[in-house]
């Protein structure tokens, strides 16, 4: 399955190929958050988005055509 | 001569146009280091409770700190403190750039200014020389022009200065100081402050810094620093600035939009750090934004201080006021349902150009949209203005209108509360206040911590006074230095996190009282953690600072704030968040349906004042509590 990846701020300059900020990751279905956190290697603290919602648990499995938004979460500002 | 600082206090009379030098002692130094705390130490002393806040008898105090100046990122911050005309409390606000350090180097670590002059008048500072210069022809002037007016005739273009804009000429209560035209002192209005004495400016120049007591070691932690910010985590603030955390705001369901109504907000990708570092930095089109639309402060390897640059279409933006950040990008955009990077930026360049708090500001426009989208408002009251959320046009002309105070923009500059009883039918149900504050747009709602700090907070609702929620669980090794070590999950409230408020409330008041920029220097996030705070003193005065004395340092702040509010009658009463945030549920998104509970809240805060040794019916210090933080002096003055 095709995961739509669009990365926010520093995370495009963190992933290798991601300075368009669009990504398209490809998974085997069944796959979950963590596995895609795991393939791209990303931090805990990288907050990550399925759909508009944030995903609070990394078991959650994604489904072909997801859109997944990574980005960083500052207090302050 | 001591290490770090000069050991001078420049006090001014406006109104006899003197001036005297003060040598206070290392106690004091070491005692109040800088920042509001030194700031509270005279102004305490010099003005009478019950001071008109644009009176002559305020003073205003301009305070750098024993560390301003040495050759570290984060250092070149300056604090103002006086009773604020907005909220009738302390003032308090802070800002960076280059002012800071040149001022140090002129000769002073703060300046105490009482009085009033009897017509407009700026002090230039230069090498410990002082002197008054009418300034009757910069009256009026937008900061940019004051800017260039000034350096001319003082022919150094490497002066630095501090000044008003129109905004603070004519008492627009959120009035800001400015600096280079890009910095601002936004918060408490102390911009209308040195307004109502005639103050247009402060120009300074110097050639002595001081001295550093231990360089080796001082360049060991600046050159740490430089190694660590790539993989740091303010790496991602430095290339996209404080917008960088509109992703995580939105996501969060805590995105002030449509005046606190909701969490999220439809266009926010349009206002992220992201787009704006792709379109509107200068250079952007050329690819070269990176070198050309990043400004940094004195010694900083941070450079998070957005350019902005406009040429086409119907906003066009001047580089030299800078460029939006978070909060603006909020104010002027989510908060009033405007997703026009453009013409926030227009609204950014207005702000910077007549002085205007930029979260007041927005926050104040997004009101009165809500209360004429409620029909509480008329176009006879707006002078035939039709509001309306995700006007971007009305949006810019109103802020244009507030720096002028032509028309609405007149009671607009008197912020949201005071404009709420002028125009009355219902209006006040809209307003998001805390002491009269705006509030800037991070939500209690998303952030519960912040339900307390915004209600206790001194000079009102204020996003930079303690750390958020989140980082509780995310950073548990640099909590654990200023003792939390019971990491809480973001959401809810208990005893702990109210802790955890109150404690990283200390840690941030000592970052304003040592005058350290809050991105740099942190208990969590931050590129230097509070252990090497303690360091950077250390190394620059040649003391023997502890991260016990540190947080005792901004508890110490705290409490003098408080007890500021407590001789002007002010206490628990005051410490209110606006109603609609209990009554009002939030659409959308991850706080979909989410209200502040009251009940809980209040409990809360009980915890709160009872963590703080404060009185649980007024709110205050006790003398005990003050002699124990060696402030007894302060409830006498």
């Amino acid at each position: 399955m095709k995961i739509d990846v669009r990365l926010f701020g520093i995370m495009r300059d963190r992933i290798p190929n991601a300075h368009s900020g669009n990504l398209i990751i490809e998974m085997k279905r069944g796959k979950s958050v963590a596995d895609l956190r795991a393939q791209l290697d990303l931090a805990d603290l990288v907050g990550l988005a399925v759909n508009e919602n944030v995903a609070e648990d990394n078991s959650l499995v994604l489904k072909d055509g997801d859109q997944v938004h990574l980005y960083t979460a500052i207090g302050g500002g | 001569m001591p290490h770090g600082y000069n050991g001078k206090i420049l006090h001014v009379d406006l109104s006899s146009r003197t001036f005297e030098i003060e040598e206070p002692d290392l106690a004091f130094y070491r005692k109040y280091m800088g920042g509001s705390a030194m700031g509270l130490y005279y102004l305490l002393k010099n003005s009478p409770a019950g001071t008109d806040p644009l009176g002559p008898e305020n003073v205003l105090c301009l305070m750098a700190s024993v560390i301003t100046g040495a050759p570290i990122s984060g250092q070149s911050r300056i604090t103002a403190t006086a009773k604020s005309p907005l909220t009738d409390c302390i003032g308090d606000s802070q800002s960076g750039g280059f002012f800071p350090a040149e001022f140090k180097f002129a000769g002073f670590d703060g300046i105490v200014i009482k009085g009033k002059s009897d017509s407009p008048v700026y002090l230039w500072i230069n090498d410990g020389e002082v002197e008054f210069r009418d300034a009757d022809h910069l009256w009026g002037k937008i900061t940019g022009e004051s800017e260039e007016i000034i350096k001319e005739e003082l022919e150094d273009q490497k002066i630095q200065i501090m000044q008003i804009g129109p905004a603070g000429e004519k008492l627009v209560r959120y009035a800001a100081v400015m600096s280079m035209n890009n910095r601002a002192m936004g918060r408490t209005g102390m911009g209308a402050v040195m307004g109502s004495k005639n103050l247009k400016a402060i120009a300074v120049r110097g050639k002595n810094k001081p001295t550093i007591a231990d360089k080796k070691g001082l360049m060991e932690l600046t050159r740490w620093g430089t190694k660590a910010y790539p993989e740091s985590h303010v790496a991602g603030l430095g290339k996209y600035g404080t917008a960088n955390a509109t992703a995580g705001q939105q996501k969060a369901g805590g995105l002030s939009t449509f005046n606190h109504n909701s969490g999220v907000f439809e266009g926010w990708e349009a206002i992220d750090g992201t787009t704006m570092f792709d379109t509107v930095l200068r250079g952007a089109d050329e690819g070269v934004q990176n070198s050309k639309g990043r400004d940094t402060c004195y010694s900083c390897t941070v450079r998070c201080k957005r350019v902005v640059e406009i040429t086409e279409g119907p906003h066009k933006v001047d580089p030299l006021y800078g460029g939006p950040e978070y909060e603006t990008l909020a104010t002027f955009g989510s908060y009033c349902g405007i997703d026009d990077l453009a013409a926030i930026s227009k609204a950014n360049e207005y702000c910077n150009k007549y002085g205007l708090d930029t979260i007041s500001c927005g926050a104040t426009i997004a009101w009165a949209v809500e209360a004429y989208a409620e029909g509480h408002l008329r176009k006879e009251d707006t002078g035939g203005l039709e509001l309306n959320y995700g006007d971007a046009e009305v949006m810019v002309k109103l802020t244009r209108m507030i720096g002028e105070r032509k028309g609405f923009g007149e009671i607009l500059g008197e912020g949201s509360v005071r404009a709420a009883e002028k125009l009355g039918n219902g209006t006040e149900k809209f307003l998001v206040i805390s002491k009269k504050q705006e509030t800037p747009a991070h939500m209690p709602q998303a952030k519960p911590t912040l339900g307390i700090i915004y209600a206790v907070n001194p000079f009102g609702s204020d996003h930079q006074s303690s750390e958020h929620d989140g980082s509780y669980k995310w950073y548990p090794e640099r909590m654990k230095q200023i003792g939390l070590d019971d990491p809480q999950s973001s959401r809810g409230m208990n005893e702990e996190k109210v802790r955890y408020a109150l404690r990283t409330q200390w840690a941030y008041s000592a970052l304003d009282t040592v005058s350290v920029c809050q991105f740099v220097f942190g208990p969590a996030w931050h590129l230097y953690d509070m252990e090497q705070l303690a360091v950077a003193i250390n190394t620059i005065t040649g003391w023997d600072v502890t991260l016990d004395e540190i947080m005792e340092l901004g508890e110490r702040r705290v409490n003098l704030l408080r007890a500021y509010n407590a001789r002007e009658g002010i206490g628990r009463e005051q410490d209110t968040l606006p109603e609609k945030m209990f009554k009002k549920a939030l659409k959308g998104g991850r706080t979909d349906g989410v209200t502040v509970d009251k009940d809980e809240w209040q409990e809360m805060m009980n915890h709160y004042y009872l963590l703080s040794e404060w009185d649980l019916s007024t709110g205050n210090p006790s003398q005990q509590k003050l002699e124990s933080l060696g402030i007894g002096w302060a409830l006498d003055g």
